[in-house]
C-alpha cells in the first residue's frame, strides 16, 4: 500500500447479506484509484482505501442496478460526536416538553364538542378531528410515528412516495376496520373492548415497542439498536412484526388493530353506537369518525415520508424523543389500568406533594373539624390538585372535590380499593369514606391517566366502630320476606352529590331483581351505559327513571360496571 | 454455442445472482450465465469446452458461500 493512500468510510444502503458484501467489494475494486475495499453488511459500512477521495457517484454507479445506494458514512453514523449528540438531544427534549406544556395550556379539547344524543355526522367528524390531536392519539399516533420514523430510517433510498405507501395502507386498514367494527358494535349491541386490565397490558406492550424504537431513533445508545421485539408475547409485538414486513397487509392490519388501542373517544363513540342499536348507523358513525382522524394521521405520514437531508436528521431525533416520552407516559397509564400503582414522577400528572407525615395533621390540605377529616382537592384540566394526601386511619373522610375543569376523563374518579366510583361535576362535590386500613389508597381517572393517592397513617386512638365506607341501603324489599318472590325491588339514585347511591345491594338467588334507577344528572361518555357483565345486561342511563331487570342464578358477588369496565358497584347474591 | 445446466447451492438473494453471473463470465469460453437464486439452477452458455474445475475455483474464490454441483457429464461433453 502506498503511503499517500487513505481510508474512506462509506455507508452502503441496502446490504443485507454476505454476498452483498462481496458484490460491493468486487464492484468497487474496479473503480480507478480504489486499492482496497472492505464492506460489512451488518453495519452497512464500506471502508475504501484509495489515494484520493473516491467519487461517490462513480462508486454508486457500479452497484446502482442492484438497488444499492452510497453515501458518506458520517451522515448516517451513530454518535460520531457524543458531546454534540447529547447537546442536540437535550435541545430536542426541551422543545418537546415545551410544546407539550404549551398545548396543555391551550386546553386542546373544547368543552362544547361532546357526544350527545342524535348528533349529526358533522359533529362525529369534528370529534374525529379533535381526537386525532388529543391525548387519545398518544398510543395510536405514537406507535405510528415510531414505526414510520423507523421505516424512514431503514429505507433512506426509497422515494417519499414509496415511503408514503405504507401510510395509505395503514389508514385504509384503519378506516375499514372502524367501519366494520362500528357496524358489529351496532348489530351485536355490545362493546368490542378489552377489560381495563387487558387494555393495560396491551398499552404496556405497545409502550415497550415505542420505547425500544424511540431509543433506536435517538441513536445515542448503541446497544438500543440490538433491541428487537420479536417474541409474540403480546399482541402489540405481533403488530410490530407486521409493521416491519414490506407487504401491504402489514400496515393495513396495523391500522385495523388500532381500533383496540386505548382511546377515550373510540370507547365513548362505541357506547354511542351501542345506544343507537343499529348496525348501519354504527358503521357510518365509526367510518366518519375514522375519516375525521385521517388529516392528522396522514399529515404525520407525509412529514415522516418526505423528510430528507438535514431536516430528516432532526425529524428522526424529534420523533425519537416524542415516541420515547409517549412510551414512558403510556407505560404509566398501562400499569394503572392493569392494576399496579406505580408513579413515575413527571409523567403522571400528579403534583409533587409532601407525603411523609411524622406529626399529627401535618398535611395542609387536610383539616379536622372535630368529627371528620376534611380533604380539599381541585379537579383541573391537568388532573387532580393536589393529588397526594395524608389521612388517618378509621376517621371518616369528607373529601371536598372542586370541579374546575371536568371535561375529560378526570371527571371520573375511581378508588379501586374501596370500590368507589365518583362522577365529578363542575363545582363542588363531596365524597365520603372511612379508611379502615393503613397504607396507600390510590385513586385514578377512568383512563388511568391522572392519579393521586391517600397515605393512611395508623391512628392510635381509633374509634372501634368506625362507620363503614359506602353504606349500603337495605334493599327496598327485604329478601328474607317471602312476599318478595315476584320480584326484588331495589332503588338507586345517580346524582351529582352522591354518585351511584347506594352502590352495594344484597339480593336473593333465583328471584328476579328490578332495579329502579333515578338518573338525576345527564351521563356522558363511558358512564352513560351501565353493564352487568355476568348477566349480559347493558342499560343506557337516560335522564329520569328507568328499570334494569335480571335474575341472579348463582350466589356470590356480581359487579356492575360502566361500559368501559370500571366497577360502579355490586350485588351480593345470597342463597 | 452450447448450454450446460448445473446447480449452485447456497444462493439466496438477488446479489448472489448478480455476483455469480459476474464471476461466471470471467471463466474462459463462457458467454453468459443465468442463475435462479431461489432454486440454484444455473444455465451456462459457452463456446466450446469450459474448464469446469476453473469454473468451480472462480466461484469458490467468492468464499465458502456457494457450492457448484456439476452434472456428471459436464466435463466430458462438448
Amino acid at each position: 500500500m502506498e503511503q499517500t493512500s487513505k481510508t474512506y468510510e462509506l455507508k452502503i444502503h441496502g446490504m443485507h447479506c454476505a454476498s452483498c458484501e462481496i458484490l460491493v467489494e468486487r464492484r468497487f475494486q474496479k473503480v480507478s484509484g480504489v486499492q482496497r475495499v472492505r464492506a460489512n453488511y451488518a453495519s452497512g459500512k464500506a471502508v475504501v482505501t484509495a489515494e484520493q477521495e473516491p467519487d461517490l457517484a462513480a462508486l454508486e454507479k457500479t452497484i446502482a442496478a442492484e438497488g444499492y445506494r452510497v453515501s458518506r458514512w458520517e451522515t448516517a453514523a451513530p454518535a460520531v460526536n457524543p458531546g454534540r449528540e447529547w447537546r442536540e438531544l437535550g435541545g430536542v427534549f426541551l422543545v418537546v416538553v415545551a410544546l407539550y406544556l404549551v398545548l396543555r395550556r391551550f386546553e386542546f379539547i373544547p368543552a362544547s364538542i361532546g357526544i350527545s344524543e342524535g348528533m349529526s355526522y358533522g359533529v362525529v367528524f369534528l370529534i374525529g378531528l379533535v381526537a386525532a390531536v388529543s391525548s387519545c392519539i398518544a398510543v395510536t399516533g405514537g406507535l405510528l410515528l415510531a414505526v414510520a420514523a423507523k421505516y424512514n430510517e431503514q429505507h433512506p433510498h426509497l422515494s417519499g412516495a414509496q415511503r408514503f405507501r405504507p401510510h395509505l395502507f395503514f389508514n385504509a386498514g384503519r378506516v375499514v376496520s372502524y367501519t366494520l367494527l362500528g357496524g358489529v358494535v351496532g348489530a351485536l349491541g355490545s362493546m368490542l373492548t378489552f377489560t381495563p386490565a387487558m387494555t393495560g397490558y396491551l398499552t404496556l406492550g405497545v409502550s415497550v415497542v415505542m420505547i425500544a424504537l424511540g431509543l433506536q431513533l435517538l441513536k445515542v445508545f448503541p446497544w438500543a439498536a440490538r433491541l428487537q421485539v420479536k417474541p409474540p408475547k403480546f399482541l402489540a409485538h405481533r403488530i410490530h412484526a407486521l409493521s416491519d414486513s414490506g407487504h401491504p397487509a402489514g400496515p393495513a392490519l396495523l391500522g385495523a388493530g388500532t381500533f383496540f388501542l386505548p382511546c377515550g373517544f373510540t370507547q365513548a363513540l362505541q357506547l354511542y353506537v351501542l345506544s343507537q342499536g343499529d348496525w348501519q348507523r354504527g358503521a357510518l358513525t365509526m367510518f366518519i369518525f375514522s375519516l375525521g382522524t385521517l388529516p392528522a394521521l396522514l399529515s404525520l405520514g407525509i412529514v415522516s415520508s418526505f423528510a430528507r437531508g438535514g431536516f430528516q436528521r432532526y425529524f428522526l431525533k424529534f420523533s425519537g424523543a416524542v415516541v420515547l416520552l409517549l412510551g414512558l407516559w403510556n407505560i404509566n397509564n398501562g400499569l394503572t389500568l392493569a392494576g399496579f400503582n406505580v408513579q413515575i414522577p413527571g409523567f403522571s400528572g400528579v403534583e409533587k406533594a409532601v407525603a411523609t407525615v411524622r406529626e399529627e395533621w401535618t398535611d395542609p390540605n387536610v383539616t379536622f373539624n372535630g368529627k371528620e377529616q376534611v380533604v380539599k382537592m381541585d379537579v383541573v384540566s391537568a388532573g387532580y390538585r393536589p393529588a397526594r394526601f395524608t389521612i388517618r386511619q378509621n376517621v371518616p373522610v369528607r373529601w371536598e372535590i372542586n370541579g374546575i375543569n371536568t371535561y375529560g376523563c378526570q371527571s371520573v374518579i375511581l378508588m379501586p380499593k374501596l370500590n368507589i366510583t365518583k362522577y365529578v361535576q363542575q363545582g363542588p362535590n363531596v365524597l365520603e369514606f372511612t379508611p379502615t386500613a393503613a397504607g396507600e389508597l390510590p385513586f385514578h381517572c377512568s383512563m388511568g391517566m391522572y392519579r393521586g393517592s391517600f397515605t393512611v397513617v395508623p391512628n392510635a386512638a381509633a374509634p372501634s366502630d368506625a362507620p363503614r365506607p359506602a353504606p349500603s341501603q337495605p334493599a327496598a324489599c327485604d329478601p328474607t320476606i317471602s312476599n318478595c318472590l315476584e320480584a326484588q325491588r331495589l332503588q338507586m339514585e345517580i346524582s351529582r352529590e352522591r354518585g351511584f347511591y347506594p352502590n352495594d345491594f344484597t339480593v336473593r338467588k333465583g328471584v328476579p331483581v328490578e332495579l329502579e334507577i333515578d338518573t338525576k344528572v345527564p351521563m356522558g361518555g363511558c358512564m352513560s351505559v351501565m353493564v352487568i357483565p355476568r348477566y349480559k345486561v347493558a342499560h343506557r342511563l337516560t335522564l329520569g327513571k328507568s328499570v334494569v331487570r335480571f335474575t341472579p342464578t348463582e350466589s356470590g358477588v356480581i359487579p356492575f360496571t360502566c361500559s368501559m369496565g370500571s366497577k360502579m358497584g355490586q350485588f351480593t347474591v345470597l342463597n | 454455442m452450447a448450454t450446460t445446466a448445473l446447480m449452485i447451492s447456497g444462493t439466496h438473494c438477488e446479489s448472489c445472482k448478480a455476483l455469480l453471473e459476474e464471476v461466471c463470465r470471467e471463466v474462459p469460453n463462457v458467454r453468459s450465465c443465468a442463475v435462479d437464486y431461489r432454486t440454484g439452477r444455473t444455465v451456462v452458455e459457452h463456446d466450446g469446452d469450459v474448464d469446469w474445475a476453473a469454473f468451480e475455483r472462480a466461484v469458490s474464490e467468492l468464499g465458502s458461500l456457494y457450492r457448484v454441483e456439476l452434472p456428471p457429464a459436464a466435463s466430458g461433453v462438448k
